[in-house]
């Protein structure tokens, strides 16, 4: 926190110094953009702040008012009709749409944010102008700026465009669904027809009061998350691990011949396979009809129509999918795993195992365990394996719309699609955002890689 | 601005006065022209006072001359939609400037990319009916008022009211889907066929007797509205209402359980039922239309059609199931420029001539009266002909309201249960009744 | 104990013989379903389901009609906008991801810390909440159910993804930069000519993992494309041919056309995965 509180500090030292210290040039910077900059000769990068300051203002006028507006309100005006006496039909007389009001309001405060920031920046150059001019040294003009953006502050400009990226194709959609979690955006306020409103944490109570449908089904749904994650990371992990140390095994040749028999399965989409799959599985499918005819069973066996085997299945279908990742990272570590190593514990007289165990896996372990933790989030939010696989069933009378097999993404999905209630799935996507988030800093945490990123090189 | 406020008046009396949907509309039509004359009558006095107003100052040229329409429809009915707007540009002359596109969004998909962006959405689309309440919730359809006596007139009365909500028309309907059996000619003979315990009772040797979809709401509904219970209400408008449970329910869920639990019923889905027919171990089926060509291909001469069988529940009743009917519907979009026109072209595509057309084409069943009672027309297609004999024999409209999207999933739940052996008679009343709770479940 | 004896050859011989029965037995469980698809291609039975296994009858009519046919489905058309958005997605990425992770790894500024811990969080919301709004913003721009559209969402977004690529690079030693910046090089001059040219195999990596994703998504595609029939990617024409309406007429030319996709991600993975192993495993080491 002090680190925090300092920062803010230093932030806000900047206005008081700049308005005690400034000059006339760096005072009028507060308020026309670039004064400091044009009256030193810095006139490319004056005008540029100008012409930001004259475009934001434009902005306000003519559309940012009345998004922020928009975006407080989410409208006031429902959609209605009139009777049009030339048509002689009631004709439809536009209101309100509050998702555009909000998605647009929460645009309008990004562009107030960054024209805060740009203010602050227009402020920092006037008055650090000012005193290189005070102290006689040259003022940077636009060639020196751009040799400084290719060196020392190379990583504005190559973060430039990715980083603009992120914010309109990440952030601001995130943002978007994050709000409205806060409103009611549900089956019964569908814009444009019916305007919906803030509604504060109604919705987080109603859906953690484990007396309501929604509730009663959320925690057992959330306890399948988990435990779907955990084991479907983890046999994933240790079925690549297998595969690859066995192809990489001395007697194996053909070593790359066997890798590629693997790899196909990560080149065919993953909704063909697994739709392949899906029908192979079913009560009539090929491998209950191969079964029964060579006389091993008897009956079906309920593979996806089971509670139980259904996620037992799910499991072992994501193993075919996930496992042949694993075992491309783990060839390479095997690779770069130190013979040294091996050497001195045959000399110790180890065995196969005893090497696996103390040399091998350690070594995987400490290499890999970032990569876990991104296939463990992933697995939290694997939307394709269930939904196409068993589209989350078997249904069952316990839950609200969801069945066995549910995880919280296609539960949200379904919640999204079906009865288009966008404001209890956007809660969901919150809570799965805040397990996943916790769970992976604190795990993250720990790892070597973090703690000592130098260490490696 | 008087004048507005009185024909607004005017107008909502109308609407009120109005009867209810699905009933028959003669007097209805009779009002309902009075309202369009004196529109038309006001308008023309309206222009002559207002000299701006360049267009429209000929009395008939209610309809633009150059309105831009898009229009959407499945992929495979792209061919017919060109050929319909085609003899719709040859008996409407006012149409003749008019751009009229086409663009792929089948029935199905239509609510989810209306919703998603109304003022991107086509001027006309065609929808199923179940998607209608949220339609309108959402305020993206425009209400029929002109062309509501013609519509109520040609059209049967199921297919009016599936595009209604209270009192309001929002659609034009254009075709039923439905499901009714198909069955093997050389394993059944025609009797036998009209009871499914007669069809149960006989052994086929491997050939397997009876497949359906027994863990799908859509087609295991039907044994419960044979038995007289209801969805939302008598007229499906009601979101707190449904007595799957009571003792007509308990009967159905008996003999569902029954199927279930019976070696020679299979559950399959469209996919098995195709394939047993292609082998010949499959004896009868519940299916739709849109099967009919392969399963036809399959058994060649020995193909058969025909209404759903009757059923015996354990107290001694026959029941004859009564299959959800979903209508496609073309609707009006209530963002688009041109309203009068899109209701035009929507109108003129669900007219007698077009829906003949689409059924020549396009095997769609069709609901104008006219043709649903044309039995030489409807030969041609025997399984469209069995649909609408079905509609008319026994079926039931399936709700539009927003609380329907919570039936599928719970009715899923009961097939399976009663597949796995999770439900016995002896529980039987219990489960029904979590099964209308988790129907009628709201959040929060 | 090196002697090998007649018990040591035979143990020895046992275990080669199980070795390679137990991986054929597991090659072919992973083969089987791609096997399967491969088989349907050719099957002459229309339908989406066979009680048996091997078709009765074999065609290649499927591909020439999947090919050739245009009434229904535009295969070529969406093959090759799948190709364009594939190709040029997988530049943009790759510029995002490698710039984004040079920085992160060889640059220190203020911001650097919190930046890769907003950029870690971001990738845990799942993404197909905010796909409407994303729409709308595309529609802001202009540029709703275009290629161009989604080319920008497939590659917008991927500077986040840096994590592995950052790992590569914090592998490669600092002593070869440090000559050149001796020598008077910029930083910028050190990504272009010193870091990159070492970093073909994350390079690879990247480009291939962000050359899939077009690919194999539909739920994206299908809420920027909408009603824009000429601009499908062949993964949503390829769900379309799944629907009720035309599964049983078209699933044979469904299994040709995924047959069709599989290939070159196929060809490109078995050619370039020395590559991505050796980016991905000392990517992930550090990642």
């Amino acid at each position: 926190m002090g680190k925090i509180s300092q920062a803010v500090r230093k932030h806000f030292s900047l206005y008081p110094q700049a308005l005690l210290h400034g000059d006339i040039f760096t005072r009028l910077a507060f308020i026309i953009f670039g004064a400091g900059n044009l009256f030193r000769g810095q006139i490319v990068k004056g005008l540029v702040f100008l012409l930001l300051e004259i475009g934001f203002i434009f902005y306000m006028v003519t559309l940012g008012v009345e998004a922020v507006r928009g975006f407080i309100t989410l409208g006031t005006v429902e959609q209605g009709w009139v009777f049009d006496e030339r048509k002689g039909i009631e004709v439809m007389t536009a209101g309100d749409n509050s998702m555009l009001l909000l998605l647009y309001g929460i645009i309008s405060l990004i562009i107030i944010v960054c024209f805060v920031v740009i203010w602050r920046m227009n402020i920092r150059s006037a008055y650090d102008t000012q005193k290189m001019v005070e102290k006689g040294q040259k003022v940077p003009q636009l060639r020196d700026e751009i040799g400084i953006l290719m060196d020392k502050k190379a990583h504005i400009t190559l973060l430039l465009l990715p980083v603009m990226g992120i914010f309109i194709f990440t952030v601001l959609p995130l943002i978007y669904m994050i709000l409205v979690a806060f409103t009611n955006y549900d089956s019964t306020h569908q814009p444009p027809g019916k305007l919906f409103d803030w509604v504060g944490f109604q919705n987080f109570t109603t859906l953690l009061r484990s007396d309501s449908p929604l509730g009663a089904s959320f925690w057992p749904i959330l306890g399948w998350t988990l435990i779907w994650a955990v084991v479907a990371t983890v046999t994933c992990f240790l079925a690549g691990i297998i595969l690859a140390l066995w192809i990489n095994s001395k007697i194996v040749k053909g070593k790359k011949f066997w890798r590629t028999m693997f790899v196909f399965s990560v080149a065919v989409p993953q909704f063909v396979s697994l739709l392949v799959m899906k029908t192979m599985l079913q009560p009539e499918g090929a491998l209950n009809v191969l079964l029964r005819n060579t006389g091993v069973i008897d009956g079906s066996l309920p593979f996806l129509t089971n509670a139980t085997w259904a996620r037992v299945t799910v499991i072992v279908i994501n193993l075919w999918l996930g496992a042949p990742y694993t075992m491309l990272i783990s060839t390479g570590i095997l690779m770069n795993i130190p013979t040294e190593l091996y050497e001195a514990a045959q000399i110790d007289g180890a065995n196969a195992a005893t090497i696996f165990r103390k040399i091998t896996l350690p070594y995987i372990m400490f290499v890999m365990t970032p990569s876990l933790i991104t296939q463990f989030i992933g697995n939290v939010n694997n939307f394709n394996v269930i939904f196409l696989l068993t589209g989350g069933g078997p249904s069952t009378l316990e839950y609200y719309q969801a069945g066995k097999t549910d995880l919280l993404v296609t539960w949200l999905y379904k919640l999204t699609t079906g009865s288009k209630d966008y404001s209890y799935a956007s809660v969901i996507g919150i809570l799965v955002f805040i397990i996943s988030a916790v769970i992976s800093l604190l795990t993250y945490r720990q790892t070597p890689s973090y703690n000592n990123e130098e260490g490696f090189q | 601005m008087k004048k507005k406020l009185i024909s607004v008046l005017l107008s909502t009396a109308l609407v009120a006065s109005m009867t209810g949907c699905g009933q028959s509309g003669q007097g209805t039509s009779t009002t309902q022209t009075t309202n369009t004359e004196g529109a038309g009558s006001v308008q023309t006095e309206q222009t002559t006072q207002e000299t701006e107003q360049s267009e429209g100052t000929e009395d008939e040229s209610l309809y633009a001359t150059d309105a831009v329409l898009k229009l959407w429809g499945s992929q495979d009915d792209q061919n017919y939609l060109q050929e319909a707007i085609g003899m719709f540009k040859e008996d409407h002359p006012e149409a003749a400037g008019w751009t009229i596109e086409t663009a792929v969004i089948s029935s199905a998909d239509a609510k989810d990319e209306v919703l998603k962006d109304p003022a991107a959405a086509a001027d006309v689309f065609e929808f199923a009916s179940d998607q209608l309440a949220s339609l309108v919730d959402a305020g993206t359809l425009y209400r029929i008022t002109t062309d509501r006596a013609t519509v109520e007139a040609d059209n049967i009365e199921n297919a009016v009211a599936a595009a209604c909500i209270g009192a309001d028309l929002y659609g034009y309907p254009s075709t039923s889907n439905s499901y009714f059996m198909y069955y093997d000619k050389s394993m059944y003979t025609e009797d036998e066929v009209k009871s499914l315990d007669t069809m149960l009772e006989k052994d086929l040797g491997n050939a397997t007797n009876f497949a359906m979809d027994l863990d799908n709401g859509w087609y295991m509904a039907s044994f419960f509205f044979g038995a007289g219970c209801t969805l939302f209400g008598p007229d499906g408008q009601d979101p707190t209402e449904c007595s799957f449970n009571n003792e007509g329910g308990v009967l159905a869920g008996n003999y569902i359980l029954g199927l279930t639990q019976n070696p020679k019923v299979g559950n399959y889905d469209d996919t098995l039922l195709l394939s047993g027919f292609a082998d010949r171990t499959l004896g009868a089926t519940i299916t739709g239309t849109w099967n009919a060509t392969a399963i036809a291909e399959s058994l060649g001469e020995d193909f058969g059609v025909t209404t759903f069988p009757t059923v015996t529940y354990s107290d001694g009743s026959v029941v004859q199931p009564s299959p959800i009917v979903n209508f496609n519907i073309y609707g009006v979009n209530a963002q688009t420029q041109y309203p009068l026109e899109a209701m035009l072209l929507a109108n003129y595509l669900t007219s007698e001539k077009i829906q003949e057309l689409r059924f020549t084409e396009r095997n769609s069943t069709p609901v104008n009266k006219n043709l649903v009672g044309n039995k030489d027309l409807l030969a041609a297609s025997p399984a469209v002909a069995t649909l609408a004999a079905q509609t008319e024999l026994a079926s039931t409209v399936q709700s539009s309201i927003p609380q329907i999207a919570n039936f599928w999933s719970p009715m899923e739940a009961f097939g399976q249960d009663c597949i796995a052996g999770a439900v016995s008679e002896s529980n039987m009343q219990d489960v029904l009744d979590v099964l209308v709770q988790s129907i009628l479940a709201t959040i929060g | 104990m090196m002697k090998v004896s007649g018990y040591g050859k035979i143990k020895k011989k046992i275990k080669v013989v199980l070795s390679y029965t137990g991986l054929s037995i597991l090659s072919i469980i992973w083969v089987f379903p791609i096997f399967w698809v491969v088989l349907a291609s050719f099957r002459e039975e229309r339908g989406s389901y066979t009680s048996y296994f091997f078709p009765k009858g074999y065609t290649t009519n499927n591909y020439v009609r999947l090919l050739t046919e245009n009434t229904q489905f535009y295969f070529m058309k969406w093959f090759s906008n799948t190709f364009l958005v594939a190709v040029c997605s997988c530049l943009i990425s790759t510029v995002f991801v490698l710039s984004v992770s040079f920085v992160m790894s060889r640059l220190r500024f203020k911001m650097r810390k919190p930046m890769m811990n907003i950029a870690m969080i971001l990738g845990m919301f799942p993404g197909f909440m905010s796909m409407i709004a994303v729409y709308y913003i595309l529609k802001g721009i202009g540029i709703s159910q275009s290629l161009l559209a989604l080319i920008l969402v497939y590659s917008g977004g991927s500077g986040a993804g840096f994590f592995v690529a950052k790992g590569f690079f914090d592998t490669i030693p600092k002593g070869i930069e440090e000559a050149a910046f001796l020598e008077g090089a910029t930083k910028l001059q050190v990504f272009t000519k010193i870091v990159l040219p070492l970093s073909k195999p994350i390079a690879v990596y990247t480009v291939l993992t962000s050359f899939l994703a077009p690919w194999m998504d539909y739920i994206f595609s299908s809420v920027i494309m909408g009603d824009n029939y000429n601009n499908y990617t062949v993964a949503l024409g390829l769900a379309k041919m799944l629907e009720r309406e035309f599964i049983t007429e078209y699933f044979t030319q469904f299994a040709a056309g995924c047959v069709l996709v599989s290939i070159p991600i196929s060809i490109l993975f078995i050619c370039l995965q020395r590559y991505y192993v050796e980016g991905i495993a000392s990517g992930a080491s550090k990642g």
